[in-house]
């Protein structure tokens, strides 16, 4: 079904069709160039989707029924600290290392956020508790649109332990009843190495405990234990709220004190200015929105080239819009602003999809155009990532859920 | 009474040789750039003209601060003597016309209501880092006007981006009144609008007064003036009969028009249609009160309104108006559908095309201080490239009354270039040099400032400056507050 | 329900009275219209009381002239049922100190006496549904007691559970500003939050909606104490839960426990996802009062509940004072197309059911309780008054000036 717009009149929300006015199951994509995000774009190709997967992905005009066109697909962006669909109530604030308590439960899927995020190309993303915690719990990856069940949306539940380093976790924080702090066991951190404690703590209580063995523990402190040292055997990766290079460097200390293989810092503007330190530690990189004036929180200084030097040295590069509600600031324009900073074009593509979606593991299913894959799909009206160009159509799960054919009638 | 703009004039001239720069890092190119009323050629592999196809390996060159001759490389005469400025990896691009501001104003807004006599050239900032941001995104002229927060504002002034002192950077003194129509802080929309209309009011009696006493005893008007140590000089001794579309003061041209006391003939300027008027509308209520004020007081042809993104749900009157709009804020009018609970999306510049409106857009947005940027998202959203780009040069040149001289790279018109590194909607494209009027102020190359922000790397010997958290497009903060207007109603 | 726990019962003077008296019809009444409830509707219908109980429903019921009679010229119906309120609790409906309390009863908070008690029977309800606010995670079982006599329907009604975000946030402290630290259940001696709760330390476990799912969890995974027979199935559950996704999460929580009861607050709950996992949970829902400015939405909801087949009721919680608020809520749900006869069922029978309390009130049927109104004209035409209700056939309130 086609819904012709009002010429200029982009109106989002009618715009984004619902389940049943796109049911179709199969649709041949077209366009000029294909950038697939798994190897070299592809020049007047196609990409065919049937039952939600991808079934083919090639040169030449693909076969089938329903065909949309567009000047460049790229594959549905993920993006890993899009901050919504939860609130302060996400976190489990009555003890600072909630590593075992996972954040499905507390996703508020029926908020708008989700539909803004979708039609923006945003298909994926992974939710995290609020960093009220130094440890805030289970991470997980989901869907940006469907049916707001957590069955339809979740494509990963423990995706990453979200951690915190910095003023966040300590914020607000006091000694009990203005009393002296008669122990630091008694009190939440109030500081920045008070947070660094516990996060080393938690990760030494959970060595010690595997080494004496845990009978007699609580089954939250158990499960807690057994999380943290999933995070040591490389099973789960962390992802760690820091943006200053003191948080970088506390990030980093950790990692190889305790020998985490994949650690991940969110957040991260200040990850220029010890790039030798970066790349020894082997980080994955998430990056906050561009800035123009380059200060963030934390008295961060973001470089504008930032995102360039993280992929210089190799590491996985992730960008974030952080949710935004502005249209010009959302997730297609700060792959857009990295690549003024100096990113090529292919690193930003990768930054936006199949960074992200490995960082996470979850590339089995999304991040690239490759046939088997969730055909999580974006029709561009030009070349992505430049300011003139704008998603115009999405694909989520193999439906139709912003037509590209409404734009066209601009 | 020696008007302001005489005042300038007179010091305009004392600084024939005008410095180019006002920040550290021009100055030392400003040294090498020529001096007004000297030669400059720029050459660049392709001149986007806006006024025509483009010109591949062209030629510009300025004169006296004008263009001279604008064409292909290998048919315009080059003078033997003019530096030469470019290369053929460079775009030229007429530089971007900032349509309207607050920003280089030490306050932007004064707690006066009505306070049409105040000049703005006494709140300019020449040293305002808004002014080196402009060259940086290559806008080289800026209208400046009060902010928002005013019912009628003091006067505004066009001035060029460069200069340490306000008579550098004056184009246009004296231009320009702002009036709000959405409440100042403190009032309703019934107050603001009673003292609106309370002004014109008051203007309209002032007059009337004044040609009753006149009448009752001639030369009254002037004798007042000398008491008040106006001395009538030329036309200030004239009477003219009242001009305008709106409502006359019969025998106004009994009074010496320089009689007439200072706080009140701004007014009498905009009321008899001789000055532009930038009329503020927070919201799309606001319009219909707008262009009922500028009917009533004769100022409609010279109104340009200044919209809230909201207004868009106004254009049907706008466009039945005929007036020009300012976009002032996003281009994305995004709000909270009241029964769905969903955001709508509005893209304001096309509703605004679709409805014939002249419009142009401005930098004051939440994301950038850059037209480029703004004229690029509304190419993706819809526009045409050259509505976008008409909409950041041409349309507030005209608005501006400066059709003539700017918004596009013509012979005649001020030599306003910008030598960027590629298109300029293009996201990877720097603005390399800028030139104003034939003058050289600014380059990429010696912007420190620049290499601070693209690279991290602090110049020597500059001092950090007071951290401004700034996260992002929009803060979580910012973000949580748009979202807060919208917030889901499940409480209910 | 729970064999450790005796019942409570009818206590009224009345049935004790009844008891005394010899067997027989004590009271007839013929009114030009008797809605039994379940939108039948008798012209000049006879109810025959007897033993404080309805003995006979009927159209062609021939008054025995022995035994009192009463003919009103208007409409009678069962009383109303206000499906969740706070009345007469003098605001202790919750118990501050700790956020799991299952085992608090609501009914020892109970004033019979409370002027809002009186006030809800003048305004045509006889019984209405005492519960906690949404403010603990378990906030205690709620209580079915009548507005007149002091009666009880059913001291163990459900057991109030809560998925509202002020489970999580009450005790004082907003989540984020916490002072001093909140005790972390897993260090203490015993690992039972319920031990840990912040009479000590000002802040309140859980303060996530990841900590009350998992909290919760635990209790019915391992149900001990009145928990148990909920988990068995004996006693339903009342699911405090506002925003969309709150709801859903009560659902699905219902779902996974095999849990009966209703949802208190959903105002969304027309959302068609919503709706979907309301059916699918086979819960009921309790909505309002609804406010003066309340959205269309939410009033819409009692008509998409309805045809979807989910139960429905009302509430009066925060509106005790003006009883009026029952009445007028369901009327705004019909003007927003509800059909009036569910509508009616809503402050009736299906009150009754979503409280367990279906055998006992809710109808005008044999054997039920004889508690009724006598209205001037029809009760979801706000002109209409109330000109006298019976509870447990007595009649415990007349309008001043009314004919009798």
């Amino acid at each position: 079904m086609i819904r012709r717009l009002p010429t200029g009149l982009a109106l989002g929300a009618l715009a984004v069709l619902g389940a049943s006015a796109a049911a179709q199951d199969a649709w041949v994509i077209r366009a000029e160039t294909i950038y697939t995000a798994a190897g070299d774009p592809i020049a007047g190709g196609h990409v065919r989707v049937e039952k939600g997967k991808i079934a083919s992905v090639g040169s030449g005009p693909g076969s089938g029924a329903n065909v949309l066109e567009a000047a460049a697909v790229t594959p549905g962006m993920i993006d890993l600290s899009a901050r919504i669909g939860t609130t302060e109530l996400s976190v489990e604030q009555s003890t600072e290392t909630a590593a075992e308590l996972s954040v499905v439960e507390a996703i508020d899927f029926f908020s708008f956020r989700w539909d803004r995020e979708l039609r923006s190309g945003v298909t994926a993303v992974l939710v995290s508790p609020y960093d009220n915690d130094v440890i805030g719990g289970l991470a997980a990856v989901v869907k940006t649109g469907g049916p707001p069940t957590l069955e339809a949306r979740l494509v990963k539940e423990a995706a990453a332990l979200r951690a915190a380093i910095g003023s966040q976790p300590s914020a607000g924080n006091r000694t009990p009843r203005g009393a002296p702090p008669s122990s630091f066991y008694f009190r939440r951190p109030t500081t920045r190495m008070g947070v660094e404690w516990v996060l080393r703590k938690a990760y030494w209580d959970a060595i010690q405990a595997a080494e004496r063995g845990e009978a007699d523990t609580d089954p939250h402190v158990r499960a807690r234990h057994e999380v943290l040292r999933r995070t040591i055997r490389g099973e789960l990766p962390v992802i760690v709220d820091a943006w200053a290079t003191q948080d970088i460097r506390t990030a980093i200390f950790l990692k190889e004190e305790f020998q985490i293989p994949r650690l991940i810092v969110d957040g991260a503007a200040e990850a220029w200015r010890e790039p030798e330190l970066l790349a020894r530690a082997g980080l994955g990189v998430v990056l906050p929105p561009h800035v123009f004036t380059g200060r963030t929180r934390e008295e961060a200084f973001f470089a504008w080239d930032c995102a360039a030097t993280v992929e210089e040295l190799g590491l996985p590069l992730a960008l974030s819009a952080h949710g935004a509600r502005d249209f010009g600031a959302r997730l297609d324009r700060q792959a857009g602003f990295a690549m003024r900073g100096g990113l090529p074009f292919a690193a930003a593509l990768a930054s936006v999809t199949i960074h992200p979606a490995r960082m996470v593991g979850v590339d089995d299913r999304l991040g690239s155009l490759e046939v088997g894959k969730d055909a999580d799909v974006l029709l561009w009206n030009g070349t992505p990532f430049e300011a003139t160009s704008a998603v115009i159509g999405v694909l989520l799960n193999g439906e139709l859920v912003l037509d590209p054919r409404a734009a066209a009638g601009q | 009474m020696q008007t302001t703009a005489k005042r300038l004039a007179g010091r305009l001239a004392a600084h024939a040789a005008l410095p180019a720069a006002l920040f550290a890092i021009s100055l030392s190119s400003a040294a090498s750039a020529a001096p007004a009323g000297d030669k400059l050629v720029i050459q660049a592999g392709r001149i986007v003209t806006q006024a025509g196809p483009d010109i591949l390996d062209g030629v510009i060159v300025i004169e006296n601060g004008r263009i001279t001759a604008i064409g292909p490389s290998s048919e315009v005469e080059k003078p033997w003597d003019a530096p030469v400025l470019g290369g053929p990896e460079l775009t030229a691009f007429p530089g971007f016309v900032e349509a309207q501001t607050s920003d280089g104003m030490d306050r932007p807004n004064e707690n006066l209501d009505v306070a049409p006599f105040l000049d703005i050239a006494d709140s300019v900032d020449p040293v305002a880092y808004y002014f080196e941001d402009c060259l940086r995104w290559g806008i080289t002229t800026v209208n400046i006007q009060q902010g928002n927060d005013c019912v009628v504002a003091g006067q505004g002034m066009i001035v060029r981006p460069v200069g340490l002192t306000i008579e550098e950077m004056v184009v246009r003194p004296r231009f320009g009144t702002k009036i709000a129509v959405a409440p100042k802080r403190g009032k309703s929309r019934a107050t603001q609008l009673q003292v609106l209309r309370a002004a014109f009011d008051d203007l309209r009696r002032y007059l009337e007064e004044l040609v009753q006493k006149e009448r009752d005893e001639r030369g009254y008007a002037a004798r007042e003036a000398l008491f008040q140590g106006r001395d009538l000089e030329g036309e200030e001794n004239q009477g003219r009969t009242m001009g305008g579309t709106a409502w006359k003061v019969d025998g106004l041209d009994l009074i010496p028009r320089g009689a007439i006391d200072e706080k009140m003939a701004p007014l009498l300027e905009i009321v008899e249609g001789r000055r532009p008027v930038f009329l503020y509308c927070g919201a799309a209520m606001d319009v219909p009160h707008a262009l009922a004020v500028a009917r009533e007081n004769g100022f409609l042809a010279r109104t340009t309104l200044l919209i809230d993104p909201s207004c868009w749900k106004a254009s049907d009157l706008i466009a039945e108006a005929g007036v020009p709009v300012i976009l002032d804020g996003d281009q994305m009018h995004v709000r909270r559908n009241p029964v769905s609970g969903e955001e709508e999306e509005t893209f304001v510049p096309g509703v605004l095309k679709e409805k014939g409106i002249r419009f142009a857009l401005s930098s004051q947005n939440a994301n950038t201080n850059s037209l480029w940027y703004q004229a690029a998202l509304a190419v993706g959203k819809g526009l045409t490239r050259q509505e976008a780009l008409d909409a950041v040069t041409k349309v507030p040149a005209e608005i501006l009354g400066m059709g003539p001289e700017i918004g596009s790279l013509e012979t005649g018109k001020l030599g306003n270039v910008l030598l960027l590194s590629g298109d300029p909607l293009r996201v990877t494209t720097w603005v390399e040099r800028v030139v104003i009027e034939g003058r050289e102020v600014y380059d990429r190359a010696k912007d420190v400032r620049n290499k601070h922000l693209l690279e991290g790397k602090q110049p020597p010997g500059t001092a950090a400056e007071a951290a401004e958290h700034d996260e992002g497009g929009e803060t979580d903060e910012a973000k949580d507050k748009g979202d807060a207007k919208d917030q889901d109603e499940d409480k209910k | 329900m729970i064999p450790t726990i005796p019942r409570l019962g009818l206590l009224s003077l009345a049935s004790f009275l009844a008891a005394q008296a010899p067997a027989g019809p004590v009271l007839q009444v013929r009114a030009r219209e008797v809605r039994v409830g379940d939108g039948t509707v008798i012209p000049n219908g006879v109810l025959v009381v007897q033993d404080g109980r309805i003995a006979r429903v009927g159209a062609d019921i021939p008054i025995d002239e022995r035994y009192a009679f009463l003919a009103h010229d208007g409409v009678l119906t069962a009383g109303m049922i206000a499906d969740h309120s706070q009345m007469g609790l003098a605001g202790e409906a919750n118990e501050d100190a700790r956020s799991v309390v299952p085992e608090a009863r609501i009914l020892h908070g109970f004033r019979p006496a409370h002027s809002a008690v009186g006030k809800a029977l003048a305004a045509g309800i006889t019984a209405v549904v005492i519960a906690p606010t949404g403010e603990n995670l378990i906030g205690g079982v709620t209580a079915v007691v009548k507005t007149s006599g002091g009666g009880v329907v059913d001291g163990e009604a459900h057991l109030a559970l809560s998925f509202a975000r002020a489970a999580l946030t009450a005790g004082g402290s907003e989540p984020g500003f916490f002072f001093g630290r909140a005790e972390d259940p897993a260090q203490t001696p015993d690992g039972g939050p319920e031990d840990t709760e912040s009479a000590v330390s000002g802040a309140r476990y859980p303060t996530s909606y990841s900590g009350a799912w998992r909290e919760l969890a635990a209790r019915f995974t391992d149900p001990a104490g009145i928990v148990a027979g909920v988990a068995r199935g004996e006693l339903p559950v009342l699911i405090e839960a506002w925003e969309r996704h709150e709801v859903e999460r009560a659902t699905r929580f219902s779902r996974r426990f095999s849990l009966r009861g209703a949802v208190r607050g959903a105002p969304l709950a027309g959302d068609e996802h919503v709706l979907a996992a309301l059916r699918a949970s086979g819960l009921g829902v309790i909505l309002g009062p609804f406010e003066a400015g309340q959205t269309h939405a939410s009033l819409a909801a009692v008509a998409a509940l309805q045809q979807a087949g989910v139960p429905v009721a009302f509430a009066l919680t925060g509106r005790e004072n003006e009883p009026e608020m029952l009445r007028v809520s369901a009327v705004r749900a019909v003007e927003a197309g509800a059909d009036p006869v569910l509508v009616w069922k809503a402050l009736t029978g299906d009150a009754a059911r979503l409280a367990g309390v279906e055998a006992r009130i809710g109808r005008l049927a044999s054997g039920l309780d004889a508690d009724f109104v006598l209205w001037s004209g029809d009760p979801l035409d706000l002109r209409s008054r109330v000109e006298a209700v019976y509870v447990d056939g007595k009649r415990a309130y007349a309008r001043e000036g009314a004919s009798r």
